[in-house]
């Protein structure tokens, strides 16, 4: 598996500071699973961030080392331990598994065409879903107020002239349409974080006037 | 007492895992406690809630101690690392999506080669070169203008491009971190 479209340094430098929000903490963090490459810049961006702390004035604290020896004692160390017994290998990455299960786990809603979806997150307007194309399909053509990155989990697709194959990641800005097309071989599967449109806000309280007469 | 390097604080933090050596922790927390209370201030924090996430940061730091590996990341990157994610942990109570060393479905790392290999050491030690010869409004932005308050409220004034702002402030320094980077320790080591 070779990586070719990465995460770019402005999101990723966000997601090693901590600053993103769950949803395209992610669709990184999926990424990275799946491109050393990009793990190895994120290693880069966390000495960046950590160099602060040698050159920045101190704050003073007011715990001292005893009171930390003290809420340490008892509890045990932590230990880096692998997963018991895995049968199978797993298809989906672990921080998707953690949000979604893994593949065989997932129940899709129907989108009309074969194509399926199911949303596995959602918080403060940041929605997290998978999304299933069956081979050669098209998804529906959709612009977008906001950012969508879409991660490949599994097979690949088309946009435009551009190939995305497993494990790149496409990153949509501000009011670009696009349609992905899956690959001839077989189903492509993605992770897509968008934020919601913003007129969706106002919505909910029409809905709700109408709903009461207000 | 004469100034540590990176090096030094990686043994002493070692030495903690290894031993469970009480004094090298002291040493540790002495040093990094009052750097990290005052990174959690300038994220925005309050005075309780950064002296909270740093008690948790140094609990977490006793009890994995024995999992610090030198080769992999400087000692200063290391802490930084679990305070920023006990901040997500304290801030949002959730946990802060990352990938898993163990995990089976993870592509793995091409196998070092000995003249590419750069340790974690190393490669802190570069990007803090780097980051010295960038010029100040640059390094201002690496460390400091997207944690500001009036960063804040600029972004959530622009709720449509939530991220657009920082982004685009950011790209410029980065892109000048990496030339230097690459300069000092090879190309595509970033």
């Amino acid at each position: 598996m070779t990586v070719s479209h990465h995460i770019t340094d402005d999101l990723l430098y966000l997601y090693a500071a901590g600053e993103l929000d769950f949803g395209w903490s992610l669709a990184i963090a999926t990424h990275l699973a799946m491109c050393p490459q990009c793990r190895h810049r994120n290693a880069m961006f966390e000495d960046v961030l950590a160099a602060s702390l040698e050159d920045e004035e101190i704050a003073e604290v007011h715990t001292s080392v005893d009171d930390i020896l003290g809420m340490v004692q008892g509890l045990p160390s932590l230990e880096n331990t692998p997963d018991v017994e895995v049968i199978e290998k797993p298809v989906f990455p672990k921080p998707l598994r953690d949000v979604a299960g893994d593949l065989k786990d997932i129940k899709w809603s129907a989108m009309g065409g074969g194509i399926k979806q199911k949303i596995i997150h959602e918080q403060d307007g940041v929605i997290s879903r998978l999304l299933y194309i069956p081979a050669n399909k098209a998804a529906s053509s959709h612009g977008h107020n906001g950012l969508e990155l879409t991660q490949v989990v599994v097979g690949g697709f088309y946009d435009g002239d551009q190939a995305f194959n497993c494990g790149d990641m496409q990153i949509v800005g501000h009011e670009s349409p696009h349609q992905p097309l899956a690959m001839s071989d077989g189903p492509c599967i993605c992770l897509a974080v968008t934020d919601a449109p913003l007129q969706f806000q106002n919505l909910l309280p029409k809905l709700f006037q109408r709903a009461f007469r207000i | 007492m004469p100034e540590l390097s990176p090096e030094d604080w990686s043994l002493i933090l070692a030495s903690v895992g290894h031993s469970q050596d009480k004094d090298a922790f002291a040493k540790v927390f002495h040093h990094f406690g009052p750097r990290v209370k005052s990174l959690m201030l300038k994220y925005g924090s309050n005075n309780e809630l950064a002296e909270e996430i740093v008690q948790e940061t140094f609990v977490i730091v006793w009890r994995k101690a024995a999992l610090f590996d030198a080769d992999k990341a400087a000692a200063s990157t290391w802490i930084f690392t679990i305070a920023r994610n006990k901040r997500i942990d304290v801030l949002r109570r959730q946990n802060r999506p990352e990938p898993d060393m163990n995990d089976p479905a993870m592509a793995q790392d091409p196998i070092p080669n000995s003249e590419e290999f750069v340790s974690g050491k190393e490669r802190a030690l570069a990007v803090q070169r780097a980051i010295a010869k960038l010029p100040e409004d640059q390094r201002e932005v690496l460390h400091r203008s997207y944690f500001s308050e009036e960063t804040h409220r600029e972004i959530a004034k622009n709720l449509k491009t939530p991220l657009g702002t920082v982004k685009s402030r950011l790209r410029l320094a980065l892109s000048k971190l990496r030339t230097l980077i690459d300069e000092d320790i090879g190309e595509g080591s970033i």
